[in-house]
């Protein structure tokens, strides 16, 4: 009789995973092309392996109902099974009932593009051509914010700044999400500053401004590998919040040239 | 980032297993064949698929997309070949058909499924009823089958299936696949019947033209792109002899100034300056003139006239036509086809020379003879007697010869842009004659021919029938509103393909400019 070791299911199993990352970053170099180019092949990884863990957690195992959950945090922001502004999500990943992983991984996959439907006319024209402008504009704006520390007293001013702001530059979004929700996402913005040792008008808007274009996880995304370094890094908060708004700027740039010189697959 | 372009497919269409993600066991269940896509391919060595009316491919290349819209729905160019730009440049949105695989993706084989496929037909309007044959969609050639079936290869691919659409400008087709033993159905488009045709404007330098705008227009009406190509001009030292006169020459008060004129005597040279392009093969040459005027085929008449002054006072010529003048020099040839004057037993010749044309002249056909020397002072009570034969020229609004297209532009942009889309109708062989339509469309309503009013055939929507002995019928149709009524008639012209013209342009595939007659 054939004994089997542990160690050599384990050493089988990885390898299957790996030939699965594998499929999961073909298809990510077909359907998120910039995504892929940007990264690289192991952040890339790293983002299928942690789009992995988040699905099973969700009971979404199956090979294809990851895949849609990987193609899900590519465009909605890593975190956006948690993401306040996105409320759609969550019921529909911790229903109790779980039923069919694929049949929830399409209604997931449904509301998804339901809800980037109604957000599209932010980032393209009507010609489908992406409105790069607009974000970089945004940061501009961003960055003329004085750096003062926020007093409480100046808190609600500086949420209806950040109204005025969205519902300026992204006017779909702001009317999706609801003024509600971004009247939270300013608190929500003051507390992870002070996570991050930031206290100043400028640093705080930054990180809302982030929050909302890129997701509520945003600092913690593996789709941006270049948030974490800044905000953890031994240096003062002026520094810091400069170094953000120009890798922010740069990310952003090269994100949308990527777009002008390889807009097909 | 939701700037992203393509949709990714559902996780039920993606084409990754069903099976819990890195599983080692054996025991998951297969992943039932269905279809994943269908999409619209071309080949271009080698084949890709075509953005727009469907979907980027989960496995081929995208190799263009369609820009060309209206509404929701994709133009397809019926009327140009696939090829005209060269094989590596070949156009999935020209030609009436489209090419179309599905896939299907699932566990185990996936040779030898069976994918169906149908279409949805939205009209165009008033497309008649009853189109039958070469006129009519259908899937392989034009008026094929209302469905067809393709069986798929070893990596789940249909073959590639020709859908092709009708020759009727704004029907609308859907094509679905569907696996023959059921699951979801796919589909594509919408793709919409149009024709694209060019047109090449050749005018004087010192000639300003506008774009014939309402004659775009007019033609979008009836599913047509009208484009511009590359405009041509020419200088009097590029034009051939006998093109620029005097406006006073060709028109009452006309003032000094050259203007460019054109017609029967240098028509052909200016046809030579057409460019053709192998990539717009469907293209008018609008050759624009100031004054289209025509060299009479006969001299006028015998004038006999006493002179008391030298130069003479204005002589009026009877030309018989309305549209009719004297310009010197004459359009072709002399002038003076026969001049004498006589005196007695005294008597010499009249030649071009000895003809005034005054700047002042009351009428364009009116003149002044100067005696030449040698001749006698003519008084009242020796007067001298002058007999003269002149060549003359008739002037028009605009002509047609297949795709060599004379066109008067004058200022009036509505005149204009009437007489260009008119031409360009003969072109499309408007207005046809009663057994000359495309079946199944029935005899034209208000189709009439020269005897009724104009050269060709035209239509006289809106019009009334009057009293006009130059016509053969002794009646004229009067105030016609569709561009292809005889005239220009810039104030009552509603600058549209009436509701009687519109199907037969509308069913015509405008792959060639060639005039009605």
């Amino acid at each position: 009789m054939l004994i089997i070791r542990q160690t050599q299911i384990d050493v089988l199993a990885q390898l299957r995973l790996r030939e699965f990352e594998d499929r999961v970053l073909e298809h990510l170099r077909h359907w998120m092309p910039r995504h892929s180019l940007l990264l690289g092949e192991e952040p890339m990884r790293r983002v299928v392996q942690h789009g992995l863990r988040k699905a099973r957690r969700y009971g979404l195992d199956s090979e294809c109902t990851v895949i849609g959950y990987v193609d899900l945090m590519c465009l909605l922001g890593s975190g956006f099974d948690t993401d306040p502004l996105l409320p759609w999500a969550a019921p529909i990943l911790t229903e109790a009932a779980r039923g069919d992983p694929v049949e929830r991984g399409d209604r997931l996959y449904d509301a998804a593009w339901e809800y980037i439907g109604r957000i599209v006319a932010d980032y393209r024209d009507q010609d489908g051509k992406p409105l790069t402008e607009r974000l970089v504009l945004l940061l501009r704006e961003g960055r003329a914010t004085p750096r003062e520390e926020l007093a409480e007293a100046a808190f609600p001013a500086f949420g209806e700044d950040l109204q005025r702001t969205l519902a300026t530059y992204f006017p779909a979004k702001a009317a999706a999400v609801g003024e509600a929700q971004i009247a939270a996402l300013a608190q929500r913005a003051r507390r992870r500053a002070d996570q991050h040792r930031l206290s100043g008008q400028r640093g705080i808007l930054l990180l809302a401004v982030l929050m909302f274009i890129l997701g509520d996880g945003f600092d913690n995304d593996p789709l941006l590998p270049w948030v974490s370094p800044i905000l953890t890094a031994d240096a003062d908060e002026a520094t810091r919040v400069d170094r953000l708004f120009a890798s922010g700027t740069e990310n952003l740039r090269r994100w949308w040239d990527m777009e002008k010189t390889n807009p097909g697959h | 980032m939701c700037g992203s372009g393509d949709k990714p497919p559902k996780p039920s269409e993606n084409g990754a297993s069903s099976c819990p993600a890195g599983s080692t066991t054996q025991t998951c269940p297969l992943k039932k064949p269905h279809l994943v896509e269908l999409i619209e391919v071309v080949a271009r060595s080698p084949e890709g698929t075509v953005v727009g009316a469907g979907a980027a491919s989960g496995k081929l290349a995208t190799k263009t997309t369609r820009t060309d819209k209206k509404g929701a729905a994709y133009k397809q160019f019926i009327n140009l070949g696939k090829d005209i730009d060269g094989a590596d440049k070949r156009h999935p949105e020209y030609s009436r058909a489209v090419e179309l695989r599905a896939r299907v993706e699932g566990e185990g084989s996936l040779s030898g499924l069976t994918v169906n496929f149908r279409y949805v037909l939205t009209p165009g309007k008033d497309r008649p009823a009853g189109m039958t044959g070469g006129v009519k969609e259908g899937f392989s050639s034009d008026g094929g089958a209302a469905t067809t079936s393709s069986s798929t290869d070893a990596e789940g691919w249909s073959g590639t299936v020709e859908f092709h659409l009708s020759q009727y400008a704004g029907d609308q087709y859907e094509v679905f696949a569907q696996l023959s033993d059921g699951g979801a159905e796919k589909s594509i488009g919408k793709f919409e019947v149009w024709r694209k045709f060019w047109y090449q404007m050749t005018r004087a330098t010192t000639h300003a033209v506008p774009a014939p705008a309402k004659s775009v227009t007019a033609y979008a009406a009836v599913c047509a792109d009208m484009l511009a190509a590359t405009e041509v001009t020419f200088t009097k030292a590029t034009a051939p002899a006998g093109t620029f006169y005097p406006a006073y020459m060709v028109r009452k008060n006309g003032g000094d100034g050259e203007e460019s004129v054109i017609g029967n005597h240098n028509r052909d040279q200016f046809y030579l300056k057409f460019s053709p392009e192998p990539g717009k093969p469907v293209k008018g040459h609008l050759i624009i003139c100031r004054n289209q005027w025509d060299p009479a085929a006969a001299p006028t008449g015998l004038v006999n006239e006493s002179l008391t002054t030298d130069p003479s006072a204005e002589i009026t010529v009877a030309l018989g036509q309305w549209n009719a003048g004297i310009v010197k020099p004459a359009l072709k040839g002399s002038l003076v086809s026969f001049g004498q004057w006589t005196q007695g037993a005294n008597s010499g010749a009249i030649t071009d020379a000895d003809i005034v044309i005054e700047k002042t002249r009351s009428g364009i056909d009116r003149f002044k003879v100067k005696l030449p020397a040698g001749a006698p002072a003519p008084t009242a009570a020796a007067p001298v007697n002058v007999k003269l034969k002149l060549n003359y020229g008739t002037y028009w609004g605009g002509e047609s010869n297949d795709h060599q297209m004379l066109i008067v532009y004058d200022g009036d942009d509505k005149a204009f842009n009437q007489a260009v889309s008119h031409e360009f109708g003969h072109g499309f062989a408007l207005t046809p004659s009663d057994g000359k339509q495309t079946a199944p469309l029935t005899k034209h309503a208000t189709y009439y021919y020269n005897d009724q009013g104009g050269q060709g055939p035209h239509c006289h929507t809106d019009a009334t029938l009057v009293v006009d002995a130059s016509t053969s019928s002794g009646k004229r149709w009067s105030g016609g509103t569709c561009i292809m009524y005889h005239q220009l008639s810039p104030s009552v012209c509603k600058q549209v393909f009436c509701a009687a013209c519109e199907p037969h342009l509308k069913l015509k595939d405008m792959s060639t400019i060639k005039t009605a007659r």
